[in-house]
C-alpha cells in the first residue's frame, strides 16, 4: 500500500466520524462542514473501495461538481496509488450524463433525444431565449436566463417529496425554449441531465449496467447539484444495489438561483437505509472562526469543533470607512494588507471577498496602483476540458514526471474520436508521434504563455477540429479569450509555468467573489461591502428562504479563514435617484451587528 | 448446477471471408455445425475466432489477400472489405459482462450485444488495417481487456489430449486447481509432515547401503569436487509444487494414470475438465472462511446460511441440490457482491466425435447439450447430431455464390411436433442432416422400394447422397419445416388414397380401398387434400390459388416437391405393372414363397391381380395369418422389381429430387 494512503489512513482513524465513513458499507451520506476533511476520506474511501471491495473489471462513478475539482480530485487519487482502470469515472456530472448514460444507451430508445448530440453554444442559446420572452411577449426584465433553467431542472419529476414553488413565467419560457431548441436538433447541459434522469429512472436495462459497472457511487459537493442528480441518485439508490456515498453540506448551498437548495440533501440525509455520518470537526480554523460562522448562519445545533492548534488568537477587525466602496478597497490595500504583511503572513494566504465581478474589477485597479500582486480565482475565459489538457502539456513539457504523456494522448485522441476522425491503429501512432514532437517542440516558446498557445492551437489544428463541434460548441471562442488574456490581459507576463500551475496563487493575494470562494482558505479573509441593504441585498432581508441562503453565503464566506476575518463597511453611498445623485447614510450589515455583539459579550479581540 | 446459462452468440454475420461470400445467420445457445468435408466449417469458427480468441495474436487478425472470398477478383487493389459480425445473448444476468461490455448493446429487448471486425483500407495511407468494435460505435474499440471477460476456446480436431493431460502448465486440471486459493501456510504444514515421513525411508539400511554405493564410485571418477556429493531424496516437498505432484487416476479398484488409460476415456476425460473449468463460476462452490465473513457483512447476506454449510476446517461449502429459486437469489447476490472476477468463454469442439465409441458420443454429448456453457462443434457424427437439440443446428453448404448457411435456431413447432421429430431424429441417429437430399416417405415398404427404384431408373440414391426417410406417418409438417429450414433439398412421396362418396344409412361418407370405377359420382384423393392443406399452411401456396382440377393440383404439387400416388403404393404398384406379364409374374411368386396359405389362396392372388381387384390382393398381403406383411413384400420385391412395377409419380419425385441435386452439385 502506497505510503500516503498509510499516512493519512492513520490520520483519519483518529476521527470516529471520518472513519465511520470510510468504513461505511452501505449507502451513506456524509455531511461535512467547513474543513472537515471531506476530501480526504472521499479519495481515501475510493482507495479502499477499489482495493478491497470492488473486483475488477466493475469499478466506480465519483461525480463533482466542476472541472477544477474533478482535476484535484484526480491528482489526489494518483498520490495516494490510484491506478487508472476500467470502469471508473471520475468527472462531472455532465460528463458523467453524456458518456455513461447518452452515448451508450439513448439510441435503444425512443425518448425524442436528438442524435448525435449537438450541444448549443452559449451565443446560440443566449439569443433564442432572448427570441423566446420576446415572441411570448414578456419583459425582458421579469426573467433571466438563469430563472428559465433553474424552473427546468425543477420540472424533473420522481420519488423526491421536496417542492419548490414553480415560477410561471419561467415554465411557459422554458417549455416554448425546449420546443424551438429541439427543433434545431440541439440540446444544452440542462438537457443533457435531464435525459440522463429519464433513462435510468425508466429503462431498468440502463440501471443494470451502470449497476454492473458502478456498484458505488460516490458524489461530492451534492448540496450543489440540484433536482436532476437527485432524482437520478434516488432513483439508483431505490431501484439498483448500487451504493451511494454522498458528501456535502447543506449550509453551504448557496447556488439557490440555480435550483440547487440545502433540502436535497437532507433528504438523502433522513432516508431510511442510509447511514448518516456527521463531520463535525474542523481541521482548518480556530474555535472563534467557526464560533463567529455559526452566529451567521443562524442555525440550531451546529456544534462543530475546532481540531487544529493556534500558536496565536483569533482576530476580528471591524473597519467602518466612510464612502463608497472605493475607500474599502483603498483600505485593504494600503493598510489591511501592509499590516499583514508586517506580521508576517504571506500574500497567498490573504483573501478578499466581494459581492460581484464588477467590484472584482474595481478592486483590482487599486491593487495594480498599490503594486499588491493579486490572483483572480475567476478567469476571463472558462477552464473547459480542453484548457485544463492545455494546462497539463505545458505541466509535462516543463517536467513531464508529474504528468504522463499517455494519458495526454488519450484525450487528445478521445478529441479527435468525438470529431469525427477515425482513428485505426497506424493513424493512431502517427498522431501520437505528432503530438509528442509539437509537444517538445513547444518547449521553444516556454517564457511565453502567448505564444506558446499560438504555436500549439496553430500546429494541432485545434481552431479546424473545433469549429462547429458538437460537443464543445464554445470552445473556439473559449480558446481566443484565452488568447486574448495571454496577450495582453492578465497573463501577458505568464510564462507556461504559470500556467501550468494555474488554479493556485503564487505570492499573490486572492480576489474572489463570496460565491466562487467556496473551498478556498486563507489565515486572512476580508470581507467587504458589510452595509445593511448591499449584504444581505435588501429584497431578499424579507424573504427567509433567501434571507437564509444569504446567511449561508456569510456562513461560508466566515469559514474560509483560518484565523483572522476582516469586515469593511462604509458609511455613506451616493447613488442615482429620480431626483439625481443623491447620498445615503448606511447602517451597518446583520451579520456584521450580529458578530460584534456577540464578539463584545465574549470579550474577544475585536477592533 | 444452476438453470442460469452463459452467454451464446446469437448472430453471425460474415462478408467477403474465405468461402463466405455474405451469410447471416441466427443461431441458439448450443450450435452444431455440419457439413462436408472442405465445406468451410473451420473457417466458420475462425471467423468467431478472429474477434473472441484470447490465443489469436494481432497478427493473426491482420488478415491477407487470401482470406477475402475466394469469387473476388483482386479483392484488396479494389478496395474489398471484410466485414465479421457476431451478436451476444443471454448474458444479461451476469455484472462482470454487463460491466465491460454494456457499450456494444444494439438492444435491450432481448439485450443484445454487437461485436464487428472490419478489414478495410484506411482512409488516409489507402493501407489496410482492422478495427474490432462495439456496437454501433466504432470509436469503442473491442481490445483483449474486453476479450478477457468474453472469449472462445476452440479445442482442434487434431489433439494430442495426452499431451496435454501430461503438460504440467496447460492440463485442465492444473488450471482447475489454480482456480482456488490454496493457504500457503496449510500447503507448507503438510509439505513438511510428508518430508518427515518420507525420510524415514533413507533410513532403511539397504538404502544407506546404495547411496554409499554410489557416492564412492562417483567420488572414484569425479574427484573430490563440491558437486560430487550424491544424495537420495524423496519426493518434492516445495509447498508450491506439492500439487504439480497431484495426478488423477481412472478406475474404481484398479487404478491407472491417465496416461495407462485408453485415447476415448482421456478424450472424455479431457472434455468434462475443460467445461469445469468454464463453468459460470460466480457461485462459488467452496467459501473461504475470510470470504464468507466478509459476504456476511452484506446487508441481505442471511443467504449464506441457508445454502452454505462449514467445513470441518471452517471454511464453507455449497450445500448439493439447492432449489432453483434459492440459487437465483444466491447468483444475484454473488454476482453483486462478486468475488469472481471471471467472464465467460464460449467454447468450440472441432470434431469432438474424434476417438470415441458411437456409445459414448451420445452419452456425453446430451450431457454436453445440457449444460450451461455454450458449446459450438463441429462434426460429422449422426451420433452426436442425434441427441443435438433441434434448434441448434448449423448447415453449411456450397453453393455458386460461396459456402451458404442454414441454421434451425429459429425452428418454429409445437412442442408436439417438435418432441416427434427430436425423437425420430435420435432413433434414426439424425441421418436427415447428413443427405444432400431427402425423400420423406410414409411407411416401411417405401423406405425398401423407393432406392431400388432409383437404381432401376439408373438414378441410385447413394450416388448423391440422397436419403429415404421413413417418417411412418403422413405428417409431414414438422420435418417439412425443418428440412425448409437447414436448406436441404427434399420431395415428398405420399399415397393417394382414392376415395368415394356413397351413402351409409342415409349419412354421406367416404369410401377407401376401392378402385376407381366410372360408378364412383362423387370422388377425391385424401393425399392431395392432405397436401394441399400442408402447403396452404406452411404458405408455399396460397389458398386462392389452389386449382379445383385434381390434374392440375398434381402438378402443382409436383412442382413444390410434393407426389401423390393414386392409392396405396403396393396398389399403384400392381396397377403399374397391369400390362406386364412379367411384372405381374414376379409379384405373384413373391406372394407365393413367403404366404403360409395353401395353392388355393395362391390361385385366387394369381386371378385377383390379373383381374385388377388390387384391393384384395393387398389384403392377402397384409393379413396376419398369411404371415407375409406389406415390409416383408417390399423387402422382397426390391430385391426383384424391374421398371415396370415403377409407379410414374415415383419416378418423377426420383428425377425431380435427382435434379435439384444436380443443380446444386454443379456449383460443387
Amino acid at each position: 500500500m502506497n505510503s500516503t494512503y498509510l499516512e493519512k489512513l492513520e490520520q483519519i482513524k483518529k476521527d470516529k466520524d471520518q472513519f465511520a465513513a470510510f468504513n461505511s458499507n452501505c449507502s451513506t451520506v456524509v455531511k461535512a462542514g467547513p474543513g472537515s476533511g471531506k476530501t480526504t476520506v472521499l479519495t481515501l474511501k475510493i482507495m479502499k473501495l477499489l482495493n478491497d471491495k470492488i473486483k475488477y473489471p466493475r469499478g466506480l462513478a465519483c461525480l463533482t461538481y466542476n472541472r477544477e475539482a474533478v482535476k484535484e480530485f484526480t491528482n489526489r487519487l494518483y498520490e495516494l496509488g490510484y491506478v487508472k482502470r476500467n470502469n471508473v469515472f471520475l468527472g462531472t456530472v455532465h460528463a458523467f450524463c453524456i458518456a455513461e448514460v447518452i452515448s451508450p444507451f439513448a439510441h435503444l430508445y425512443d425518448y425524442d433525444i436528438p442524435l448525435p448530440l449537438k450541444i448549443v453554444s452559449e451565443k446560440e442559446k443566449n439569443k433564442l431565449f432572448k427570441d423566446t420572452v420576446i415572441q411570448l411577449n414578456y419583459d425582458p426584465n421579469q426573467i433571466k436566463i438563469i430563472d428559465m433553467d433553474k424552473e427546468r431542472t425543477l420540472g424533473i419529476e420522481g420519488i423526491s417529496c421536496v417542492s419548490v414553488e414553480p415560477y410561471d413565467i419561467g415554465l411557459k419560457v422554458a417549455k416554448e425554449y425546449e420546443n424551438r431548441l429541439h427543433a434545431m436538433g440541439m440540446v444544452d447541459f440542462i438537457d443533457i441531465v435531464k435525459y440522463a434522469t429519464l433513462l435510468i429512472q425508466k429503462e431498468e436495462y440502463v440501471r443494470k449496467c451502470l449497476e454492473a459497472k458502478f456498484p458505488w457511487i460516490l458524489i461530492d459537493e451534492y448540496q450543489d447539484l440540484g433536482k436532476p442528480l437527485h432524482e437520478m441518485v434516488l432513483s439508483l439508490f431505490h431501484k439498483t444495489n448500487i451504493k451511494i456515498f454522498a458528501v456535502g453540506d447543506p449550509d453551504q448551498s448557496i447556488y439557490g438561483f440555480n435550483g440547487a437548495i440545502p433540502d436535497y440533501l437532507n433528504e438523502l440525509y433522513s432516508s431510511p437505509n442510509i447511514e448518516a455520518i456527521e463531520l463535525k470537526t474542523n481541521y482548518r480554523s480556530h474555535q472563534d472562526i467557526i464560533n463567529a460562522s455559526i452566529i451567521g448562519l443562524n442555525q440550531q445545533n451546529r456544534n462543530y469543533v475546532s481540531g487544529k492548534r493556534f500558536d496565536k488568537d483569533a482576530e476580528f477587525h471591524f473597519i467602518t470607512c466612510e464612502e463608497e466602496m472605493d475607500d474599502q478597497y483603498k483600505e485593504v490595500a494600503y493598510s489591511i494588507i501592509p499590516s499583514c504583511q508586517q506580521k508576517g503572513i504571506p500574500l497567498e494566504e490573504i483573501c478578499v471577498l466581494v459581492h460581484s465581478e464588477k467590484q472584482i474589477q474595481s478592486m483590482r485597479k487599486i491593487l495594480d496602483e498599490a503594486n499588491i500582486p493579486y490572483y483572480i480565482s475567476k478567469l476571463e475565459f472558462k477552464r473547459s476540458d480542453i484548457v485544463i489538457w492545455l494546462e497539463q502539456c505545458a505541466l509535462w513539457v516543463i517536467s513531464n514526471s508529474n504528468v504522463s504523456f499517455s494519458s495526454l494522448f488519450d484525450y487528445w485522441n478521445n478529441l479527435l474520436q468525438k470529431h469525427n476522425q477515425t482513428i485505426t491503429a497506424e493513424r493512431n501512432i502517427l498522431e501520437r508521434k505528432r503530438l509528442y514532437s509539437i509537444l517538445k517542440e513547444s518547449i521553444k516558446h516556454f517564457k511565453s504563455l502567448y505564444k506558446w498557445l499560438e504555436f500549439l492551437i496553430k500546429n494541432l489544428k485545434l481552431h479546424s477540429i473545433l469549429y462547429d463541434s458538437d460537443i464543445y460548441p464554445d470552445e473556439v471562442d473559449n480558446l481566443n479569450a484565452l488568447i486574448k488574456v495571454a496577450k495582453d490581459g492578465s497573463f501577458r507576463d505568464f510564462d507556461i509555468t504559470r500556467f501550468a500551475n494555474l488554479g493556485k496563487p503564487i505570492n499573490q493575494i486572492t480576489l474572489s467573489t463570496r460565491h466562487s470562494s467556496k473551498g478556498l482558505e486563507f489565515e486572512v479573509v476580508i470581507l467587504l461591502g458589510m452595509e445593511q441593504g448591499n449584504f444581505p441585498y435588501y429584497k431578499n432581508e424579507n424573504d427567509p428562504e433567501k434571507l437564509a441562503e444569504e446567511r449561508r453565503v456569510f456562513f461560508v464566506s466566515i469559514s474560509r479563514a483560518k484565523r483572522v476575518c476582516y469586515l469593511l463597511r462604509s458609511k455613506k453611498y451616493t447613488r442615482k435617484t429620480r431626483f439625481g445623485y443623491k447620498t445615503f447614510n448606511y447602517k451597518p450589515s446583520m451579520f456584521w451587528e450580529e458578530l460584534y455583539e456577540s464578539k463584545k459579550n465574549l470579550g474577544t479581540t475585536v477592533n | 448446477m444452476t438453470k442460469i446459462k452463459s452467454p451464446y452468440i446469437s448472430r453471425v454475420k460474415i462478408k467477403n471471408f474465405r468461402n463466405f461470400k455474405d451469410i447471416d445467420v441466427n443461431l441458439s445457445h448450443k450450435q452444431v455445425i455440419i457439413g462436408e468435408n472442405n465445406v468451410g466449417k473451420t473457417n466458420f469458427l475462425k471467423a468467431i475466432q478472429i474477434i473472441l480468441d484470447p490465443k489469436f495474436s494481432d497478427e493473426d487478425r491482420f488478415l491477407n489477400e487470401s482470406d477475402f472470398y475466394d469469387g473476388l477478383v483482386e479483392p484488396m487493389k479494389n478496395g474489398e472489405i471484410i466485414e465479421i459480425i457476431i451478436e451476444i445473448r443471454g448474458y444479461e444476468h451476469n455484472k462482470t459482462v454487463l460491466s465491460m461490455l454494456s457499450d456494444a448493446t444494439i438492444s435491450e429487448n432481448p439485450p443484445t450485444l454487437r461485436l464487428t471486425y472490419k478489414f478495410f483500407p484506411s482512409q488516409d495511407t489507402n493501407e489496410y488495417t482492422y478495427t474490432i468494435f462495439q456496437g454501433d460505435r466504432p470509436e469503442v474499440q473491442f481490445t483483449h481487456f474486453h476479450r478477457k471477460f468474453l472469449n472462445i476456446k476452440v479445442i482442434n480436431a487434431i489433439r494430442d489430449v495426452e499431451s496435454e493431460m501430461r503438460n504440467s502448465r496447460k492440463s485442465p486440471i492444473k488450471n482447475l486447481l489454480r482456480d482456488y486459493e490454496f493457504d500457503k501456510d496449510e500447503l507448507e504444514d503438510i509439505g513438511a509432515k510428508l518430508k518427515e515421513q518420507s525420510n524415514e525411508i533413507l533410513s532403511i539400511d539397504e538404502l544407506i547401503d546404495l547411496e554409499k554405493k554410489i557416492n564412492n564410485r562417483f567420488i572414484n571418477t569425479m574427484g573430490n569436487q563440491s558437486f560430487s556429493k550424491i544424495s537420495l531424496e524423496t519426493i518434492d516437498v516445495d509447498p508450491n509444487r506439492i500439487l504439480n505432484t497431484l495426478k488423477l487416476m481412472i478406475g474404481e479398484e484398479k487404478q491407472r494414470p491417465t496416461s495407462d488409460t485408453s485415447l476415448g476415456i482421456n478424450n472424455i476425460l479431457y472434455i468434462s475438465l475443460i467445461l469445469i473449468s468454464l463453468e459460470d463460476k460466480t457461485i462459488p462452490t467452496l467459501l473461504k472462511k475470510e470470504n464468507y465473513i466478509e459476504l456476511s457483512e452484506e446487508s441481505d447476506s442471511e443467504i449464506l446460511e441457508e445454502c452454505y454449510v462449514k467445513s470441518s476446517k471452517g471454511n464453507y461449502f455449497l450445500k448439493d441440490n439447492l432449489d432453483d429459486g434459492l440459487m437465483l437469489k444466491l447468483y444475484s447476490f454473488m454476482d453483486n457482491y462478486s468475488l469472481s472476477k471471471e467472464g465467460f468463454t464460449i467454447l468450440a469442439i472441432e470434431e469432438p466425435e474424434a476417438h470415441l465409441h458411437p456409445s459414448f458420443q451420445r452419452i456425453i454429448y446430451k450431457d454436453v447439450m445440457k449444460n450451461n456453457t455454450s458449446v459450438l462443434m463441429t462434426t460429422h457424427s449422426p451420433y452426436i447430431t442425434s441427441v443435438a437439440p433441434l434448434n441448434s443446428i448449423v448447415h453449411l453448404r456450397t453453393t455458386q455464390e460461396g459456402t451458404i448457411i442454414n441454421t434451425t435456431a429459429d425452428l418454429n413447432l409445437s412442442d408436439k411436433e417438435k418432441q416427434d421429430l427430436e425423437r425420430y431424429i435420435d432413433v434414426k441417429r439424425g441421418e436427415i442432416y447428413f443427405g444432400k437430399g431427402v425423400i420423406l416417405v410414409e411407411g416401411i415398404a417405401e423406405e425398401y422400394l423407393i432406392p431400388a427404384f432409383a437404381e432401376i431408373l439408373g438414378k441410385p440414391l447413394d450416388l448423391k447422397g440422397i436419403i429415404c426417410c421413413n417418417i411412418n406417418s403422413t405428417n409431414f409438417d414438422p420435418y417439412v419445416k425443418f428440412l425448409d429450414m437447414l436448406g436441404i433439398p427434399y420431395v415428398c412421396i405420399t399415397d393417394g388414397d382414392y376415395y368415394a362418396w356413397v351413402k351409409e344409412k342415409e349419412e354421406p361418407k367416404r369410401k377407401y380401398h376401392i378402385v376407381v370405377d366410372d360408378s364412383h359420382i362423387s370422388n377425391g384423393y385424401l393425399g392431395l387434400e392432405r397436401i394441399g392443406d400442408l402447403l396452404v399452411k406452411l404458405q408455399k401456396i396460397n389458398n386462392s390459388s389452389l386449382p379445383k382440377d385434381l390434374d392440375e393440383q398434381e402438378e402443382l404439387f409436383a412442382k413444390n416437391g410434393f407426389f401423390i400416388g393414386y392409392y396405396t403404393m403396393e396398389v399403384d404398384i400392381m396397377d403399374a405393372c397391369s400390362e406386364s406379364n412379367q411384372g405381374k409374374d414376379i409379384i405373384c411368386n413373391i406372394f407365393n414363397e413367403l404366404t403360409t396359405g395353401g395353392e388355393r389362396q395362391k390361385e385366387n392372388f394369381k386371378r385377383e391381380l390379373n383381374s385388377g381387384d388390387y384391393w384384395s390382393c393387398l389384403r392377402k398381403i397384409e393379413n396376419c395369418e398369411n404371415e407375409v406383411g406389406k415390409g416383408r413384400f417390399a423387402q422382397r420385391l426390391s430385391l426383384m422389381c424391374i421398371k415396370d412395377h415403377i409407379p410414374k409419380y415415383i419416378e418423377n419425385a426420383i428425377d425431380y429430387i435427382y435434379s435439384k441435386i444436380e443443380e446444386v452439385g454443379k456449383y460443387e
